[in-house]
Parts: C-alpha cells; sequence; structure tokens
C-alpha cells in the first residue's frame, strides 16, 4: 500500500500531458499507415479480401517498375545536395551578412515555398520548353541560331533535378536560417579574434554549430524528391521517364486492387526514410548543440566588404529562377486570351481573372485552403515542439522512438498516405470523411516531420540548464515550459509554422483523394483546371494565390516574427 | 420536310400518350426525389460544363439540388470503390469515361440499372440492353494541329502519314498509363495496323504529356505541331475560344468512345438519380452537349457549326470487354518503346 | 573562520529561512543499465556547512549534485533533508518542490529576460507579495553589487557580473539547500580567483547549506568546509581542505588535490620504506601500516628541497638527503619547478621552489625531504 502511494506521489501532474501528446502521435502517425500496410496485404475478392503477399512480390519483380525506383534514388540524390548548398548558402548570406535587401531575398525564398511545384514546372515549360521556351527564343534571337536549336531542355532528368531543387531548397533556407539566428557572433567572433578569417569562421564555427539543422534540411530536400508528383508528372513524362510517384499514380488508376500495390510499391521510400532518419541521429549522435546558453548573445553581420553586391547577385540567381522568371511566365500567361497567340497586345484579357472572382467554388476553397492551412501549422507546431521537448528531455519512455514517428510520414508518398487516411477515417471510430478535419489531420501528418525538424533543431540549440534553473526556482515543467522554453524558442516555432502553413496552402498529392465537395481546396481547382488545359486560368489563379499567401505571411511576421523579420 | 415533321408529330403524341399513362407513377417518383432534396454527380467532364448543367436542373424546379464532384476518370472511379469498401455512400450519378471501369462496376454489382424515358429511340451506340449504363455523350479522339505552324498542303489523309520523316520531332501523344482514352486509342490502332505503327511512332520522336487534353497545350503553344490524337470536345472547345488549333478526320475513320452515365446501387439519393439521369438525356441538355462539342444519341439535336456529325467521324468503336482486358497490355506496350 | 557580516538591510529578510541538514544515504545511479556513476555514497552535511564536491570530470560529483536537486532519481539509496526522505528509487520530490537553489556552470541566465527579471523569477513561486519582492530583488542585487544594471539583459554583461546574478537569482529565493555546478569554469583566471571569495563571502553572510561540486582542488580549498574527494563514483575521502591536502588517505588524493610525488615501496621497521633494493625513504610512519607491507609515500614538490652540492643540511639530521642532477627547470615567477634524478632511483623526483635559488638543466644538486612530510598512503592497485 505505501508504495502504491509512493508511485502515485511521483507522478508528476504533468507527466499526463507529456503522456497525451505521445498518444496522439501514435494515433495520428499509425492509423493511417496501419489501414496502408492493411490494404498492401489484401486483395479485393468479390466482396470480400484476400489476405495476400501477391502486391509485394509484384511490386518488386516487375522489371517495369525497377527504373522508376532506380530513377528516383538518382534525382533525390541530385536535389538534396544541391538544395542544401544553395538553401544553406543564401540563409548564410541573408541571416549573417550585410548584404543589402536581405529581406527581399528571404521574403521571395519563402514564396518559392508556396508555389505548387507543378505550376513552378508548368512556369519552366513555357521559359525552357525547347521550341517556344521564352529564354531559348531569346537566346535564338541574340545568336542567330535555327529554329530548332535551344539552350535549355527542360524536358530532361536535369531539368527535373533542376526544377525539383527550386521547390525543395527553401526548406533548407528556412530550418538553417532559424538555426544561424540562434548563434550568438560571440562565437564566431572567438574564432576569428583566435585569427581565422571568415570562411574559416564559417566552416569551422559556424558550420558545425548548424550541422543539425543541415541534417535536418538535407533530409527534408532528399525525401520531398522522392515524394514529389507535380513535377514529375510535368517534366519527366516528356523527358520519357517515369519517377516512383508517377508511376505509383499510373497503378493506382488501375482500379481497386491498384491501391495495395502501390502502398507495396512504395515501400522503398518508407525504407529510406527510415534509413535517412536513422543516419542523420547517428550521424549527429550524442555531440553537445547547446549554443544558447545562459549567456545570450549578440548577433552582428559579417562584413563583406566590396563583396557586398556580388553576393547579392549570387543570392539572386536562385530567386530569379525560384520566384522572378517562373511568376513572369505565370504573370504573362495570366493575361493571355489564347496560349497560341503570345505575348502581343491584342491576346491581352482580364477575362481569367474576372472568371475566377466571378467563381463560388473558388473563393470557397480559397477560404477552406487557408483555414486549413492555419489550423495545421498550428496544430502541428504545437505537436511538433511538444514531441521535440519530449525526445530531448527525455520525459517518457520510448522517447526516442517519438521522434523517429514524428519524422516517418516524410516517407510516405503523399497520393499513398492519401489511401491510408482515406481507409483510417472512413471507420469507426474516426469518421471524418467528407469534413475539413480529414484533410486538418492529413496535413499535421503530412507535414508534422517539417515541423518536427524546425522544432527540434531549435530546441537543440537551448541549453537544458536554462529550463533546470526554472525548475529549482520552484516552476513546475509546463511553467518552464511556458516562461523559458516558448519564448527562447520562439523564432524556432515561427519557422515551423510556416514550414507547415506553407506547403500546406498547395498540397496536392493526399488532397487529390480526400477532398469532397464541400471540402474542395485550392490545389484540387488547379488540378482540375490542368486536366481541362486551362492554363491561362491556372495563371491567374496561381497569381491570385500567391498574392493572398505574401499577405498572410507579412502578417505573421509583423504579428509575432520581429526576430525573424530581422534576422 | 413533310415526312419529317410528321414524324415529329407521331413521336410527340407517342410521348404524350406515354407520359400520361405512367404520370402517376412519375408523379410519385418526383416526390420521392423531392424528399431526398439532393443529387451528387460524379463527373470527369469540364467545369464550366457541369456547372451549367447543374444550374439548369436546379432551375427546372424540382426541388432537387445538383451538386457535382468533378475529377479525372481514374480518381473518380477509385474514390467510388474506395468509398463503396468504407460503406459511405455519396455518389448518385457517375459521367465518367472508360466502358472498362463500368464494366467491373457492372460485373462487381455495384450498378443499379435505369433506362432514362426517351432513350429507346436513341442511336443504339449509346444506350445498353439492361441499362447498366447509358451514353449521354461520347468523343471522337483526332488528330488536331497549329494552324499558325502546319500548312494545310502537309495535312496527313491517312492515319500512317504520321510516320512519315517531316513529322518527326513535331508530334505529341497523350501516356496511356494516366489517361484511358489514350489506352483505347491504342487498341483501335495496334488492331488496325499491328504494333510495328507504334514502333515507327517512337522513332518520330513524339513529346509524350500525362494526360489528353494537356497535348493542346503542347500545340497551342507551338512546343509540338500536331496531337496525333486528342478528345474532339477538347480541341472543339479550345477553337471555339480563339486558339489557332484544327481537327481533322484521316481516311480510316477515328475512335469514338462513349461516356457512361450510371446510378450505383448504393446512390443515397436513388429517386433524384434517376431524376437527373432523364434529365442528362433530355433533349434540352442534349442540345448542351452537343453545342460543347460532345456527339450524343439523341436524334433531334442540332451539331454546331465547326462539329462534324457523328456519321462524318467514320466512327470506329471498342467494345467495354476489349477495353477492359486490352488496356493493361496497351500500357505495357506504350512503355516499351517510348518509356513511359 | 567564518566572519559574520550584517549586509545592509537584508538580514533580517533571511531570518525565517530554515537551514537544513542534508543526508546521502547509500546513494548510486546507474547509467545505461551497467555503470555506477554514483556508487553507495554516503555524507552528512551539517546546517549551515559548505562541503565542496572535488573530483576529475566523469567521477559522478555533477550526478550526485542532480540527484540531490531531484533532476535524476537514484537507483539505490536515499536522499533526506532534515531527516525527510526527498529521492529515493521509487520516491522523488520534483525539483521545483525542494526549495533549494542551484548556480550552473552556463550560469542558466535567460537571455530573454532583464537582470531584474531573472533575479526576480523564482520569487512568482513563493508567497511574497509584489511590493515585497521588489524590495527583496533589490535588496539582493544590492548584496551582488549588481544594483545598477538591474535593466541590462544577460548578454550585455560580463562573465563576472553574469555570475553574480547567477548567484542573486538562487539567493533571493533563501533556499533551504544551494547547489554550486562548478560555477567558476567559464571564467578567466582572475575573474575566478575573485569569485571564489565571493561565494565564500556570501555563504558566509547567509550561512545557506551549500554543496559545491567542482574539478579545481583550489576552489574547493578557498570556499569549502569540508571537501569530499570522489573518483569513478566513489567517496575517496572526506576531510577539512588541510586534512585533504596534508594527510590524503589514498595515492589518487594525494595525486589529485595537489601536486605529488608517489613513492611505491616496501616498509621496513616503523618508517623506512625501501623504494629500491637498498635504497630507503624515511617517512612520518604510520601506525596503521606493518612491516613488510606494500604502502606508497607522497611527498608534495613543495616540501621537496634543493641545494647546491656540498650545502644544506646533511644526512646526520634524520633528513632524507641524496645528490642528483636537475634534469628539468621551468620558470613560472612566482616558483621554480624542478625535476631531479637521483641515481638508482626508479623515478625523478620533483621540487616546486621559491625563484630566489636558481639552479640549471644539469646542475648538481643536493635533494633534502624532512620525514615527517613523507605521508604513508595504502598502496591500492593501479586503475
Amino acid at each position: 500500500m505505501p508504495r502504491v502511494v509512493a508511485v502515485l506521489r511521483r507522478f508528476e501532474a504533468t507527466t499526463a500531458v507529456w503522456v497525451f501528446v505521445a498518444f496522439v502521435l501514435f494515433v495520428l502517425i499509425l492509423n493511417p499507415l496501419y489501414h496502408l500496410v492493411l490494404e498492401s496485404f489484401q486483395l479485393t475478392r468479390g466482396q470480400g479480401v484476400e489476405w495476400t503477399l501477391r502486391n509485394y512480390i509484384k511490386a518488386f519483380t516487375e522489371p517495369l517498375y525497377r527504373g522508376p525506383v532506380l530513377w528516383t534514388f538518382i534525382v533525390s540524390a541530385a536535389v538534396g545536395p544541391l538544395s542544401l548548398m544553395v538553401g544553406a548558402a543564401v540563409a548564410w548570406c541573408v541571416g549573417r551578412t550585410d548584404m543589402p535587401l536581405p529581406g527581399f531575398i528571404r521574403t521571395s525564398v519563402l514564396l518559392s515555398f508556396v508555389t505548387p511545384p507543378f505550376l513552378g514546372a508548368i512556369a519552366w515549360i513555357f521559359l525552357a520548353g525547347p521550341r517556344e521556351g521564352w529564354l531559348n527564343i531569346i537566346y535564338r534571337g541574340i545568336t542567330g541560331a535555327a529554329g530548332h536549336e535551344y539552350l535549355f531542355n527542360i524536358f530532361t532528368m536535369p531539368g527535373v533535378v533542376f526544377t525539383m531543387a527550386l521547390f525543395t531548397f527553401p526548406q533548407v533556407f528556412i530550418v538553417v536560417l532559424a538555426a544561424l539566428n540562434n548563434i550568438p557572433s560571440d562565437v564566431e567572433d572567438a574564432a576569428s579574434i583566435a585569427g581565422g578569417n571568415s570562411l574559416s569562421t564559417m566552416v569551422n564555427i559556424t558550420l558545425p554549430l548548424v550541422l543539425p539543422a543541415l541534417m535536418a534540411g538535407l533530409l527534408l530536400a532528399v525525401l520531398e524528391a522522392m515524394t514529389l508528383l507535380g513535377i514529375p508528372a510535368v517534366l519527366a513524362i516528356p523527358a520519357r521517364q517515369h519517377l516512383m510517384t508517377t508511376q505509383i499514380r499510373a497503378i493506382m488508376d488501375e482500379g481497386i486492387d491498384a491501391v495495395g500495390l502501390a502502398a507495396a510499391y512504395s515501400f522503398p521510400i518508407l525504407v529510406a526514410a527510415a534509413l535517412l532518419v536513422w543516419m542523420q541521429r547517428a550521424a549527429l549522435g550524442r555531440r553537445g548543440y547547446a549554443t544558447v546558453g545562459g549567456k545570450g548573445g549578440h548577433r552582428r553581420p559579417q562584413k563583406l566588404g566590396v563583396w557586398r553586391y556580388p553576393v547579392f547577385a549570387m543570392c539572386m540567381v536562385p530567386v530569379t529562377c525560384a520566384i522572378v522568371l517562373p511568376y513572369f511566365a505565370l504573370i504573362a500567361t495570366s493575361f493571355m486570351k489564347n496560349l497560341g497567340h503570345g505575348l502581343t497586345w491584342s491576346n491581352m484579357t482580364l477575362e481569367n481573372y474576372r472568371s475566377i472572382f466571378q467563381s463560388r467554388a473558388i473563393a470557397s476553397s480559397m477560404v477552406n485552403t487557408l483555414l486549413l492551412a492555419t489550423m495545421a501549422a498550428t496544430g502541428a507546431t504545437l505537436l511538433a515542439s511538444v514531441i521535440a521537448y519530449i525526445s530531448q528531455r527525455q520525459l517518457v519512455h520510448g522517447h526516442r522512438h517519438l521522434g523517429l514517428l514524428a519524422t516517418l510520414p516524410l516517407g510516405i508518398p503523399g497520393i499513398v498516405l492519401g489511401v491510408g487516411l482515406f481507409a483510417a477515417y472512413t471507420k469507426a471510430p474516426f469518421v471524418l470523411y467528407g469534413t475539413l478535419w480529414i484533410l486538418f489531420l492529413a496535413y499535421v501528418t503530412k507535414f508534422l516531420p517539417l515541423a518536427y525538424q524546425a522544432s527540434n533543431a531549435a530546441l537543440m540549440s537551448i541549453h537544458p540548464e536554462l529550463e533546470e534553473s526554472g525548475r529549482i526556482l520552484g516552476a513546475n515543467r509546463l511553467t518552464v515550459f511556458k516562461d523559458v522554453t516558448v519564448p527562447l524558442f520562439k523564432v524556432g516555432l515561427l519557422a515551423s509554422w510556416l514550414l507547415v502553413f506553407m506547403p500546406s496552402l498547395r498540397e496536392l498529392s493526399t488532397s487529390a483523394l480526400i477532398w469532397t465537395i464541400d471540402t474542395k481546396v485550392i490545389s484540387v481547382v488547379i488540378l482540375n483546371l490542368y486536366d481541362e488545359a486551362r492554363l491561362a486560368d491556372i495563371a491567374a489563379l496561381g497569381v491570385i494565390l500567391m498574392i493572398v499567401t505574401l499577405a498572410v505571411v507579412v502578417c505573421v511576421f509583423r504579428m509575432m516574427g520581429r526576430d525573424f523579420m530581422r534576422a | 420536310m413533310s415526312s419529317k415533321r410528321t414524324l415529329a408529330s407521331f413521336v410527340l403524341g407517342m410521348a404524350i400518350l406515354f407520359s400520361l399513362g405512367t404520370f402517376a407513377s412519375a408523379e410519385a417518383d418526383l416526390q420521392a426525389a423531392k424528399r431526398e432534396g439532393k443529387v451528387v454527380w460524379y463527373v470527369a467532364l469540364t467545369t464550366d460544363f457541369n456547372q451549367q448543367v447543374c444550374d439548369l436542373f436546379n432551375k427546372k424546379g424540382f426541388g432537387v439540388q445538383c451538386v457535382f464532384h468533378r475529377d479525372g476518370a481514374g480518381p473518380l472511379y477509385r474514390r467510388y470503390l474506395q468509398e463503396a469498401k468504407s460503406n459511405i455512400n455519396v455518389a448518385d450519378v457517375f459521367t465518367f469515361s472508360n466502358l472498362g471501369y463500368f464494366l467491373q462496376l457492372k460485373q462487381g454489382g455495384y450498378l443499379l440499372p435505369y433506362r432514362p424515358r426517351g432513350t429507346e429511340r436513341f442511336n443504339p451506340f449509346f444506350t445498353t440492353e439492361d441499362g447498366s449504363w447509358m451514353i449521354p455523350l461520347a468523343t471522337a479522339q483526332v488528330p488536331a494541329y497549329n494552324t499558325k505552324l502546319v500548312k494545310p498542303s502537309e495535312l496527313p489523309t491517312s492515319w500512317t502519314d504520321f510516320l512519315r520523316p517531316e513529322w518527326k520531332d513535331r508530334l505529341v501523344l497523350p501516356n496511356p498509363s494516366f489517361s484511358g482514352v489514350a489506352a483505347e486509342v491504342m487498341i483501335v490502332m495496334v488492331k488496325k495496323f499491328g504494333w510495328d505503327y507504334f514502333e515507327k511512332l517512337a522513332k518520330q520522336n513524339p513529346r509524350i504529356v500525362p494526360s489528353a487534353s494537356g497535348t493542346l497545350t503542347f500545340v497551342e503553344r507551338g512546343e509540338s505541331h500536331m496531337v496525333v490524337y486528342a478528345p474532339l470536345a477538347s480541341v472543339f472547345d479550345h477553337a471555339q475560344r480563339g486558339e489557332p488549333l484544327k481537327m481533322f478526320v484521316p481516311k480510316e475513320g477515328v475512335l469514338v468512345n462513349g461516356i457512361p452515365s450510371a446510378i450505383p446501387k448504393n446512390a443515397p439519393h436513388p429517386n433524384a438519380a434517376k431524376l437527373f439521369v432523364d434529365f442528362l438525356f433530355s433533349r434540352e441538355v442534349q442540345q448542351l452537349i452537343v453545342d460543347s462539342g460532345y456527339h450524343v444519341g439523341h436524334p433531334e439535336v442540332k451539331y454546331p457549326p465547326g462539329l462534324p456529325p457523328f456519321e462524318d467521324l467514320k466512327p470506329i468503336f471498342v467494345s467495354p470487354e476489349d477495353a477492359e482486358k486490352e488496356t493493361p497490355s496497351m500500357k505495357e506496350g506504350f512503355r516499351k518503346f517510348f518509356g513511359v | 573562520m567564518r566572519v559574520p557580516d550584517d549586509g545592509p538591510g537584508f538580514h533580517e529578510g533571511l531570518k525565517g529561512s530554515r537551514l537544513a541538514t542534508v543526508d546521502l544515504v547509500g546513494l548510486t545511479k546507474v547509467f545505461g543499465g551497467k555503470v555506477r556513476v554514483v556508487d553507495r555514497l554516503d555524507l552528512h552535511i551539517e546546517h549551515g556547512e559548505l562541503v565542496s564536491i572535488l573530483g576529475p570530470s566523469g567521477c559522478g560529483k555533477t550526478t550526485t549534485l542532480r540527484l540531490v536537486a531531484g533532476f535524476l532519481q537514484p537507483d539505490e539509496g536515499e536522499v533526506r533533508v532534515d531527516g525527510k526522505l526527498i529521492s529515493s528509487s521509487s520516491f522523488s520530490v520534483s525539483p521545483d518542490k525542494r526549495n533549494m537553489s542551484m548556480i550552473f556552470q552556463s550560469y542558466g541566465l535567460w537571455p530573454h529576460k532583464t537582470v531584474y527579471q531573472n533575479v526576480a523569477y523564482g520569487l512568482k513561486f513563493r508567497d511574497v507579495t509584489r511590493a515585497e519582492a521588489d524590495r527583496k530583488v533589490r535588496a539582493m542585487l544590492e548584496v551582488v553589487r549588481m544594483e545598477g544594471l538591474a535593466d541590462r539583459y544577460p548578454a550585455e554583461l560580463s562573465g563576472g557580473q553574469q555570475q553574480r546574478v547567477a548567484l542573486a537569482r538562487a539567493l533571493v529565493v533563501e533556499p533551504s539547500i544551494l547547489l554550486l555546478d562548478e560555477p567558476l569554469s567559464n571564467l578567466d583566471a582572475n575573474l575566478r580567483e575573485e569569485m571564489r571569495f565571493e561565494i565564500r563571502r556570501l555563504h558566509d553572510k547567509f550561512k545557506i547549506t551549500s554543496i559545491y561540486v567542482t574539478h579545481d582542488q583550489a576552489e574547493a580549498m578557498v570556499t569549502s568546509d569540508r571537501t569530499v574527494v570522489m573518483n569513478m563514483g566513489k567517496v575517496e575521502q572526506i576531510g577539512t581542505p588541510r586534512e585533504i591536502y596534508e594527510r590524503p588517505r589514498t595515492r589518487f588524493v594525494a595525486e589529485f588535490v595537489g601536486k605529488t610525488n608517489s613513492f611505491r615501496g616496501v616498509l621496513r621497521g616503523r618508517d623506512q620504506l625501501e623504494v629500491a633494493p637498498g635504497i630507503f625513504l624515511r617517512t612520518a610512519g604510520d601506525n596503521e601500516f606493518r612491516e613488510g607491507q606494500c604502502v606508497l609515500a607522497s611527498v608534495r614538490p613543495h616540501n621537496v628541497e634543493l641545494y647546491s652540492e656540498g650545502r644544506g643540511p646533511s644526512a646526520t639530521t634524520g633528513h632524507n638527503v641524496w645528490s642528483g642532477r636537475v634534469t628539468r627547470a621551468h620558470y613560472f615567477g612566482d616558483s621554480v619547478d624542478y625535476l631531479v634524478e637521483l641515481p638508482n632511483w626508479p623515478q625523478p623526483i620533483r621540487a616546486i621552489l621559491p625563484p630566489n635559488v636558481w639552479f640549471r638543466t644539469g646542475d648538481p644538486v643536493r635533494l633534502v625531504i624532512d620525514p615527517a612530510k613523507c605521508v604513508l598512503l595504502l598502496d591500492l592497485p593501479e586503475d
């Protein structure tokens, strides 16, 4: 009896909170996964099902399916380092140097993150289609080359890698910028005083300190490249190569049993994701990354001197490719009467915008989208930060697995995740199909890894002693979390919020499976317009989407992120 | 002329008689539909067109609200099956392409047979004996070209002309892995010319695009000069909007594929569904469909200028059985020659 | 040695403060299922006593402190305050309910709060009115001489100032126990010396029962009433700083606390240690050891004297006297550190002398050791 009492007294009240969050995560991730695995072992027989391994056998023995697997790994192995390099370099210039217009660069990079990748891919067809791409027309105009010659051909695998990198490097950028903002300059100064120049300071001091963020960014970029559907559908198919996502999409159209086959076929991506997450952990190991000690820190930009403008120009290269050129193409197209009559005054119209503004369906989709993105960003950020906290402060048993669990959805292609979500939330006890809640859960589940990685990287840089000093002074865990962790964590939280909010606005592959008449989102509208070959309308909608997003993001910065704005 | 009028008045008389005879039951059905209050249409046609049909239906004052869920044919089919598996009943009426899907649905016992009023006079291609599904509209898969980039003298007259050297690098094709109708065209072509045709076509290095109507934007912008086959209705629609796009019919004829409608057995609003299907096959809507560039089975519609009548297409059909059976091998064959 | 010092206006505020005794009984913490980081530690700390725990990194001293604070829970044994159980393997009062304070190695100051807000934070959780809290914070800032910098942020302070804020924040809540975890390790040498005295001054002022963890023996010497030397999770010796230095009980203590020469040998007679065949070192002797036993002798380098050849006391005075040669001489300003080789000795002897005599490498010297300064230790097998 006294032992029971002792156990009960030992049970801190706040422990209930951690256990509850862990449970929520467990259900959130494992419920759809469970149904997915179930489907992968099933074949439909009449009205019933048959348990079988045939899906796996077919997925791994069919020779046609092998090329896409190989190419998916090649493409993501190329996209990952490319977007890591670009994202980290631009983040460093924005966050750490006196380069001109850092705010402009930052906002532009964030904008490319909200652009639906397949919209970007379409824009790049306009720009770099071998025959009619505007860049190639300009090239021929300058060089006087013949009509069939071209400088760029976007319908190639390098073209696919290039376009994917444009839409994955912002993830690296956001995570790394948040981490850079947490490193006090005195750490870097220490190195400079010891005789290092800017470059060696960056390589020897800054780089190791942002290593967790770099690894997180790389992981996100690689897995995003593996699971993107839009860009391969628009560019890789004309380049005559299936990637796994387009192959899955093709399989899915083959009938009811296709779902199980698609689930089995996406297995390698899931394994690769788990492996990458494991490697990330092994690489980071137990090294201490507590950089924000109680000593706080000033941040002072590196003086670039004569290099200010050249560095700015370098940063403008990815921004031009990801934002300036594609949006030029989209804006131009959005005013076109006919695609077939090109950029002439007589071919200009406002009709595309008028039809969009008049459509009640599009207006309600826009409202749905904004509502969902806000809800999902808030929900995922709360959940992710608490999970990151539990896992780093080792608050419950199995905390290591929680982190892994939170990263797992990264490895599920959106289209396959949609199947799992559909199966999970059309049955008791969670009948959510037909409501916005299923989309909410979908986005939270799908983007939780992004929020978790951002929170984790940010939290890693907050020294536990900052919390312990609060604890010993009489604050319980929740109070410390609120008074100490959250305020220090604010930049990380904002990064995490944006990392969920922005892709939620453009999420397509999962939404496409679970939207319903009353819960249509803007990406589905765009997909439908694409199906109907209404590119000018898509362009107009893309431009409107960008303006709305920009407004929201700027508001969010104003409201809570002065720190982030100042950088 | 007078014989036509006589026929029309005869038909009208018959229709009145028929409707008088079934008046009581029709009134009862209407009351039942009104109680259900709503019809949910799973449709793969364009959003504008669906909206037009629904608006028209809602204005009729049946007291039944039409809402539509627009998506591609494959996604709609998959979604319905998943919903059925989870015992979620949403769809009342289907309208999307590929007869193969409907054959599978019929074999799976998912369909509620229903022959809408007036369809007994339709071209038999647009109907079925048992009413498992009916075809409110069809479209042909035709070649189309950019009028600024292709001289009329260059125009092929036969499908085999696309294999001539002047078309190298200028063509675009839809991918059968993503486009059900592309697979159906292939079934016809392979039957007529053998696999040899696609092997040679692959050597022409055509651009491959996932969706059938997506090919049109390539032709309009001049990235390609000619699409080998695209839905006639889309070509018609785009040309109407002013795009420099024109279709033609090769001498061997073109595939015409029906876009079926059916009512699922588990429709939550079966009476409203029947009312809506009747409406789809009514002369008013059939005319609306024709005006959008599709072909229909209704004998009394007027085809708009620029849209060749059904017979002029020299239509070739694919049976549902063939569509279902042959589609996988078409995808595989295409993959072999074109890589995707 | 404690000098009661009535600080300005603050003392009465602490009158209600209850000073506590701490008992660690068989305290054990196991990491990873097998490493006994703290191994059956027993320690009693009196009211108002400042005990330092001294040891190399990884010896378990910080773990011990965190066990007392409640950040860790013991696997065996107990922590008691005033006889009341607060930690055991099945029970633990959470850190926020222990009325302790802790100074962290990194200070743990919150960078987003001002000095004033940092210090005032702990009072939020105590039954103190706002006005009273304000008075206490201001008084405490005065005690640590930070009254002018209340509105600064930690990042705007020097290391020493941050340390003072951390002290103020820990003391203002009037804890019954103060825990200090290597509080000076982040400071530069001069500041560290100054802060040692500051910590002792504040302890003498408030007399809070304190546990001070450090790896720096000088810090332990200056600040503490008693010192616990830990190694590999176990207590090596407990005593006053003077006892620890002058009468180390183990080789580890002798070598860790200050520099030392240790000689292994066999005891012949009561006080002669045979360090090599035929070579004897005369020691202070110890009744705990018997003739023939293998023991160690420890001689502090400060207690080794060097003379020019032919000078200094002769062997007849009862001192140990040998002739040797200087093999290394390092000049430190206030002292010179020599290494002297003696013929037939197993190892060179280290000597530290004031700089008024100066030998060069290679110089012959006479080496003299007072037997009273040769402490005998138990010879434990090498770790």
